[in-house]
């Protein structure tokens, strides 16, 4: 049984009488224990389609659709119910912990508080699990972290440090925003061994937002790739990067380097640039810069469908339909 | 002679009234028409280094010789016309560019510093600029919050371009951008230093894509060099025990659930470095000549060069080389 469902979420900008689509009709469910991995480009709304399951969309964005955690959907709870939910449940971590947690107090204060917000237990009792947590994390030395301020740690260990806050409350859900991306790339594996540990231990689904499909590759169970706004692509991690059936995915794929390539060949950059969102071309969103366009693709938009096993797809020609 | 020679460059910093050396004596060297990549985790001294090599900080000791002249540190003044040369690209493009004026006026003033000075066609010249990072010649009349990072990049980079310069710094160029316009950048770079044979100094953290466009690599670590040679081999055959924790760490699409390992602890504080080699407290190959001496660059094959005790040939050595075997 799924963890999350989430259907026909939409989010939208309200510009004056006008309401302009970000997140498009996005649909999918995340399993308990899993790595769950959203890619994309800046601005394809993968953070955005996130944040509105937690009712953190910026102001004047609106979200539609349902998102139903344990039969209650989580678009139209209370804000009172969601910030039950929001912390507690569902826990975030963000790219830069800087910005999240708090500079100018010891991060014990902050781990403590985080609990006793959530949960009724004594102060001593909130120390012992933020002790816990942190040895959980890996920081060396857990109860001198808690006398230290967020700056006095380097990037991997304040990301840590975000992570076992986040778990203060053992949360089902994880939202881990792009976690890596301002991280050294041995620091990195550091925390991608850590993700993959806690969700097997403690059984805790992680959404992972990246734009690395190589993170993605090393850790997700399956990977949703967007483009402007919607989903034209979903299936397990290995089928999805190693056959991609989308002409989006093997081109963002056709654009990454691969460090174990023999020969070296020139990097293949998608022309023209993402569509803004109130520049959506009709039809499929990236017909302009897709090499397989045909005329059905500048008016019709491709239905995200099931295609084999558990890959979806939005494509009306599927031009690598043989391959996979 | 290399187009630019750095040799045992030392950038201190004081924080506090304690010393900080950021770079720790390197050297190196950047040809003409080539790619050299330097690589290496924040806080290793890379960007140091470059500032250095541009004159934008005093180093402590050693010598900057470009094109065989030394760079004398930016001062008041304007900088010769044989500096001019010499430019840099910063990381960020919404940083480095003037928000408050037109591309076409930031690219003339480039273009005022180039050997044709008294050239009356400038709007012909950022055109050709424009043409040649692939921007239309329409960006001259616009302004910079009109345009996307990977643009804004390029247009960062036509403006370097724009004092015909003969070598070019990079600063992390790639790693604000998407996949998309990293791949377009990266081959902007190689095109340049082919077809205009400018000699280029890539720094990033990111080695996949260092590995893809740079003909030679160099991995710095705590303010030294730890290994150079040609990417390839040095790519595919790590001599350093850190360049062989650096290449193991990156996730590749292709080993799909394959987790990257990491490397164990942290960077050590620049102002309190190790004693011996800098990197023995990390190194899974560690015994006991790394932590009391200090590891010189030695020659690891052809044109490669490590700075790990393991590639010292020296015949007074073989003590320890028998002790390495056992290690490793």
């Amino acid at each position: 049984m799924s963890l999350l469902e989430v259907e026909g979420l939409s989010v939208w900008m309200q510009a004056g009488r006008t309401r302009i689509p970000i997140v498009e009709d996005v649909s999918y469910a995340v399993d308990p224990a899993e790595i769950f991995g959203i890619a994309g480009e800046s601005g394809s709304g993968k953070t955005l389609s996130v944040l509105a399951l937690i009712q953190l969309l910026p102001r004047g964005m609106i979200a539609t659709g349902r998102a139903r955690l344990d039969g209650r959907d989580l678009l139209t709870l209370p804000r009172r119910a969601m910030r039950h939910v929001r912390g507690k449940e569902v826990a975030m971590v963000f790219q830069d912990p800087l910005t999240s947690l708090h500079p100018m107090l010891p991060i014990g204060r902050q781990m403590i508080e985080h609990v006793r917000i959530h949960e009724n237990i004594s102060r001593r009792a909130a120390r012992t699990r933020a002790v816990e947590l942190l040895t959980e994390v890996q920081i060396p030395d857990p109860q001198s972290a808690l006398q230290s301020f967020p700056h006095q740690l380097s990037g991997g260990m304040r990301q840590r440090v975000a992570i076992a806050s986040a778990l203060a409350t053992r949360p089902r859900l994880l939202i881990a925003d792009e976690p890596t991306t301002a991280l050294d790339v041995t620091v990195q594996a550091g925390i991608l061994q850590l993700l993959d540990r806690l969700r097997r231990k403690h059984e805790l689904a992680v959404m992972l937002i990246t734009h690395d499909l190589g993170v993605l590759s090393a850790i997700a169970d399956a990977v949703h790739v967007m483009y402007a706004g919607r989903i034209v692509e979903s299936g397990r991690a290995g089928d999805l990067l190693l056959s991609p059936r989308h002409p989006y995915t093997r081109a963002l794929l056709d654009a990454l380097p691969h460090a174990d390539d023999e020969q070296r060949r020139e990097l293949r950059a998608i022309p023209g640039q993402p569509p803004q969102p109130f520049a959506r071309p009709p039809g499929c969103a990236f017909h302009p810069r897709c090499p397989y366009e045909r005329p059905e693709c500048r008016t019709d938009r491709p239905e995200l469908l099931a295609v084999d096993g558990r890959r979806r797809l939005a494509c009306h020609v599927d031009p690598f339909r043989s391959l996979s | 002679m290399s187009l630019l020679e750095v040799r045992d460059l030392i950038v201190d910093y004081r924080r506090q009234g304690v010393v900080v050396r950021a770079v720790a004596g390197v050297t190196l060297s950047v040809e003409q028409g080539e790619i050299t990549g330097l690589v290496g985790e924040s806080g290793c001294g890379k960007s140091s280094l470059a500032r250095a090599i541009v004159g934008l900080v005093r180093p402590t000791a050693g010598e900057i010789v470009f094109d065989g002249r030394r760079v004398a540190p930016l001062g008041r003044g304007a900088r010769s016309p044989h500096e001019t040369r010499l430019q840099m690209v910063f990381q960020n493009p919404y940083a480095s560019l003037n928000p408050r004026r037109t591309i076409g006026s930031q690219l003339v003033d480039g273009i005022r510093l180039s050997a044709a000075r008294r050239r009356q066609d400038y709007s012909g010249r950022v055109a050709e600029l424009l043409e040649m990072v692939g921007i239309p010649a329409t960006a001259a009349r616009r302004f910079p919050h009109e345009f996307s990072g990977g643009q804004r990049q390029r247009i960062a980079i036509a403006r370097a371009l724009a004092a015909e310069p003969k070598l070019i710094v990079l600063d992390e160029p790639l790693s604000s951008l998407d996949a998309s316009a990293q791949a377009q950048i990266s081959n902007l770079l190689v095109k340049l230093a082919r077809e205009f044979t400018v000699g280029l100094l890539l720094i990033s953290h990111d080695l996949a894509i260092v590995q893809s466009i740079a003909d030679r690599l160099a991995v710095m670590y705590l303010g030294t060099i730890v290994e150079c040679g040609n990417t390839g081999e040095v790519w595919a055959d790590p001599r350093h025990p850190y360049t062989e924790a650096l290449v193991g760490a990156i996730p590749s699409v292709k080993k799909v659930g394959r987790l990257p390992s990491p490397l164990a602890g942290e960077v050590p504080d620049p102002a309190d470095p190790p004693q011996g080699c800098r990197f023995h407290p990390r190194c899974p190959k560690v015994f006991d000549r790394c932590r009391e001496d200090a590891p010189e660059l030695y020659e690891a094959g052809e044109e490669r060069y490590a700075a790990c005790f393991l590639w010292d040939r020296r015949p007074d050595q073989t003590v320890s080389r028998r002790e390495t075997k056992e290690v490793a």
